[in-house]
């Protein structure tokens, strides 16, 4: 299953401080327990500290302070004390902007190497009060989101990808300054959200292989589409781009369009039939590239990896499929769950 | 759009409210500053309104250190009251265009809170703490839709949100403010003294009284001073505010004799009632401070001279809120020293010569009855009080007494005293106030109430205090400037008719002398009255602690507990509550509800599932439906099925 949590890349500071900083991130986990469910930010979730300009903002008041004190001005007394409790006030609106906020793992968009992969963020609002700007954090990725009183909303924070197979969201942190930014209040959850991350297609990869291998059925061209052989009924994972949409809208059953040579003959996208000696993930790279290309096509197209292969067929569902494949070969973990 | 970066409509508020808080400062800034702020907030405005880029750092950098310079040679400091407030502006203003990230805007927005304060330097009036409050305002709005998602984007509906939004923490913050502003512990005198701190504009009484120096101030009806009496109010023609002593005498003009480090003469005898009074002084920018003659106490900072008059230790630089007693009747000096006695003889040796032979005249009388027969002269003479007395030229004495016989108090005094010293009765002028007006409980005294009067030395009493021109025109002391001379004379507001602009005028007084009182006056001194009123002796006393913390945390509570209540999460429906209930249980039996599912395709479900326990689940649904829906009260057959089930 997920990878355990891992900080990204430790600084000097926290290197030096390493058995502390450990134990203050299993402190962390096991106040904002990993899961895949909703997360209530309860008061002992929500931290709360003067930000880096509330810091700015004490010293200013101190010198104000001294001005008030040194010229004996009454009106700067109460405007320093005014701002004071100003800041005051705003503590109170900054950890409430936050506080009974409930946070839930949404949808995962995943992606090819290199590309960024998308993750949801479902934020409900059970409080009767509007929450302003709030800013969701994956490492780099951020997004900013109101959320109004007893609504939802969703943040949607793009990771970059460098390599094919999971990516493991990262710890989530959540974090506001409104409404003056002297405080800052932040949580943190840890959420079972990954993305699957293709292999990245190669690019100018070589046309599709012209023989298949093995299977005995011979030639596939790639013009199968004007063939037009008749309608079948609908299947899962059937390319929605063969779905007859005039005969759906006669009567209610999809039926799909079946073109001549390809319920017969399909494609073997083949580990083997790659020259010998090709790096594995130039491999992996080229059949990606293939798979694409075979769909966009609407070919019948099957994978055959060593140890794995799936049979040939059609539609997002085979792409998927094959793309998982693909991207999981001999990854820890497998196959997607 | 780049977020971190200012857009137009927030560079315009930035820009409006950053003017908005120098405007006030324009008129203390050398026009040459104010001058350059304009040209550096247009150039801003045109920047952003044409979206050019800003200016490189090669120029700005030479604009900034030209003003420096600048500001530099005006006041050769860039410290102080006045030169502090012009390099502040002046930075405010090359900061401007180099501003195009939020997170410098940011620190400008800061710096706005900032500039409110140095506007009190130069004003805490009531009208300049409004126009500041609307600023505090403004500055919080932009501070607020800083944070806001969108931030302040040319909407002005969000505008208003948000100034609202501001306004609302200003006025949550007004209990802890209080609180604060009563117990904050305040400490007496400047920590650091900068230069050029004095000065600003003089009004009131001078250093020296010569001729046109008194009628000047008549026709000013600022305010001097105001006093509140705990007791009785004493009568009009008692109202004697004793201020600058005039000892020495040139001819032409008489002068202070300052400082006078020489041994008081006490107060032999305070034979009087004790008044008791609080006195609250506007700045005069003079070392000295008025009182009720005669004072009883010692303000603390200040000594009573050799001359009877209290002398602060420092210029009067701000209001200042004195506790003071005083008796009407008293005796002073009886054995004073005698060269102070030859210095209140001395005359110059020429000039005069009328008024000197008069005086030789009375020479044979005793000392006292020379006094009363220079006040018959004087009643004697036709002599007029005017506000508009003509000028005399040398040998002023003369003139006024004899020839133009018109005359404003320095002139009846002044002359009163050369006449008396002439005949050998040691004499001298003393400055202040006379009378006042009240307002309500308390008594207004304005500059035009000014007054000289006389104070002789006689053998066996002391000084005596003697006013010619109450022998003159008697009205001025009793009844007050307006009946003694013209009201054409006048400005409007002084006149003795009691128009509706008078009465807004001293009500507006009334509210100014609260907020004085109360806000500008909460000195060290007013703080340790309030506080003791608390029963609080002492301020490192665990009642100060318990006063103070104990507010201030009961306030934190208050606002804590609000906070919560506001962020409960809404009730949720019971009928609600009972089915997912019913769910939980379906769920263990195997039969998970569903997200798309409504209760109807849910229960039917279940009932495939379970037949045997269909008629159950029928119950639920029935019950569930009309509860929810049905508009059925209570639920308590809903609950009921639920819990059989």
């Amino acid at each position: 299953m997920a990878k355990t949590f891992v900080p990204s890349a430790p600084g000097p500071l926290k290197r030096l401080f390493s058995p502390l900083y450990d134990a203050y991130l299993a402190w962390l986990q096991k106040r904002h327990p990993r899961g895949p469910r909703a997360l209530l930010l309860n008061q002992k979730r929500v931290y709360i500290f003067l930000s880096r300009s509330g810091l700015v903002f004490c010293i200013m008041l101190l010198a104000m302070l001294g001005g008030a004190i040194n010229f004996d001005l009454a009106l700067a007394y109460l405007l320093v004390f005014m701002l004071m409790s100003m800041a005051l006030a705003s503590m109170f609106h900054t950890f409430r902007n936050l506080l009974g906020l409930e946070l839930a793992p949404g949808r995962v968009q995943g992606c090819f190497a290199g590309e960024a992969a998308r993750f949801e963020i479902v934020l409900e609002n059970h409080g009767r009060l509007p929450r302003h700007n709030l800013q969701l954090r994956y490492d780099s990725a951020l997004d900013a989101v109101d959320v109004a009183a007893g609504d939802r909303a969703q943040a949607w924070l793009s990771l970059p990808s460098s390599r094919r197979g999971w990516l493991v969201a990262p710890r989530l942190r959540i974090e506001t300054h409104w409404p003056l930014g002297v405080f800052r209040a932040w949580s943190y959850a840890f959420f079972d959200q990954r993305a699957l991350i293709y292999p990245k297609p190669e690019a100018d990869a070589p046309p599709l292989p012209t023989a298949a291998e093995g299977s005995g059925e011979g030639m596939v061209t790639a013009r199968g589409q004007d063939d037009f052989a008749g309608l079948r009924p609908f299947h899962r994972g059937d390319s929605p781009r063969h779905v007859a949409w005039k005969a759906a809208a006669r009567d209610d059953s999809l039926m799909v369009k079946e073109f001549h040579g390809q319920a017969s003959r399909s494609l073997w996208l083949d580990w083997d039939g790659l020259p010998p000696g090709m790096p594995l993930e130039q491999r992996l790279s080229r059949l990606t590239a293939w798979v694409l290309a075979a769909e966009a096509e609407g070919l019948s197209y099957g994978l055959s990896l060593p140890g794995h292969s799936l049979k040939p067929a059609n539609g997002e569902a085979q792409r998927d499929e094959c793309l998982a494949t693909l991207a999981l070969y001999g990854e820890k973990d497998g196959r997607a769950p | 759009m780049n977020p971190e970066r200012l857009d137009r409509t927030q560079t315009f508020a930035l820009l409006a409210v950053l003017a908005g808080l120098l405007l006030p400062h324009a008129g203390h800034l050398p026009y040459w500053l104010d001058g350059a702020l304009a040209v550096l907030f247009g150039w801003r405005v045109w920047l952003v309104h044409k979206q050019r880029r800003m200016p490189s750092r090669w120029i700005l950098l030479p604009i900034t250190l030209g003003l420096i310079a600048a500001v530099f040679f005006e006041y050769r400091t860039l410290l102080g009251r006045t030169g502090g407030i012009a390099l502040f502006a002046a930075l405010i203003g090359a900061k401007l265009l180099e501003t195009r990230a939020r997170r410098d805007a940011l620190l400008l927005v800061y710096l706005g809170y900032f500039l409110v304060v140095t506007n009190f330097l130069f004003d805490q009036s009531m009208g300049m703490a409004v126009y500041l409050c609307v600023m505090v305002l403004a500055v919080s709005t932009l501070l607020v839709g800083w944070h806001t998602l969108g931030g302040w984007t040319g909407r002005w509906r969000a505008a208003r949100e948000q100034a609202r939004f501001a306004g609302l923490l200003m006025l949550q913050s007004l209990p802890v403010m209080a609180v604060l502003f009563v117990f904050f512990p305040r400490v007496e005198g400047p920590l650091w003294r900068l230069p050029q701190d004095r000065g600003g504009a003089r009004s009131g009484l001078a250093d020296s009284m010569s001729p046109g120096s008194f009628s000047s101030m008549s026709k000013s009806d600022e305010v001097a001073f105001r006093v509140g009496f705990s007791g009785a109010r004493p009568a009009q023609e008692m109202l004697y505010w004793r201020g600058p002593v005039f000892v020495d005498y040139d001819g032409i003009t008489w002068r202070q004799a300052l400082p006078g480090a020489g041994a008081a003469p006490t107060v032999q005898e305070a034979t009087g009632q004790r008044i008791d009074y609080t006195i609250t002084i506007e700045p005069h920018q003079r070392p000295w401070l008025l009182a009720l003659d005669m004072p009883l106490v010692v303000p603390p900072g200040s000594h009573l001279s050799e001359y009877l008059q209290l002398v602060s230790r420092r210029p009067l630089e701000k209001r200042l809120r004195l506790e003071m007693s005083a008796s009407l009747q008293y005796r002073a000096g009886r054995d004073e020293l005698p060269h102070r006695i030859g210095r209140a003889l001395a005359l110059p040796a020429w000039g005069n010569p009328r008024a000197r032979s008069v005086a030789a005249s009375w020479r044979q009388l005793a000392p006292a009855a020379r006094v009363d027969e220079a006040l018959r002269f004087f009643g004697r003479q036709g002599l007029s009080y005017t506000l508009t007395p003509p000028r005399y030229g040398q040998d002023a004495v003369d003139g006024f007494v004899f020839d133009g016989k018109q005359g404003f108090c320095e002139h009846f005094a002044g002359s009163f005293v050369f006449m008396l010293r002439a005949a050998g009765v040691p004499a001298r002028v003393v400055g202040g106030y006379q009378g006042g007006e009240l307002n309500g409980d308390y008594l207004i005294v304005r500059q035009a109430d000014a007054h000289a009067w006389a104070e002789v030395w006689l053998e066996g009493e002391g000084w005596r205090r003697v006013d010619p021109t109450f022998a003159v025109a008697p009205s001025r002391i009793q009844e007050g400037l307006a009946s003694a001379v013209g009201a054409e004379e006048l400005p409007y507001l002084l006149r003795l008719d009691n128009n509706l602009v008078k009465r807004i005028q001293l009500a507006l007084d009334s509210a100014v002398n609260g907020w004085n009182q109360w806000v500008i006056g909460y000195t060290p001194e007013r703080q340790r009255q309030v506080l003791q009123r608390l029963g609080i002796d002492r301020l490192d006393s665990s009642a100060f602690f318990g006063w103070f913390l104990g507010g201030l945390g009961g306030l934190v509570a208050v606002m804590a507990t609000w906070l919560l209540w506001r962020m409960r999460p809404p009730r949720r429906d019971p009928a609600r509550v009972e089915w997912d209930r019913f769910g939980h249980k379906l769920n263990r039996l195997g039969v998970a509800p569903t997200d798309s599912e409504g209760p109807w395709d849910f229960a039917r479900r279940a009932q495939q599932a379970l037949p045997e326990r269909a008629a159950a689940i029928e119950a639920v649904l029935t019950a569930y439906l009309a509860t929810r829906y049905g508009g059925q009260d209570g639920g308590g057959e809903l609950r009921e099925a639920v819990r059989r089930f």
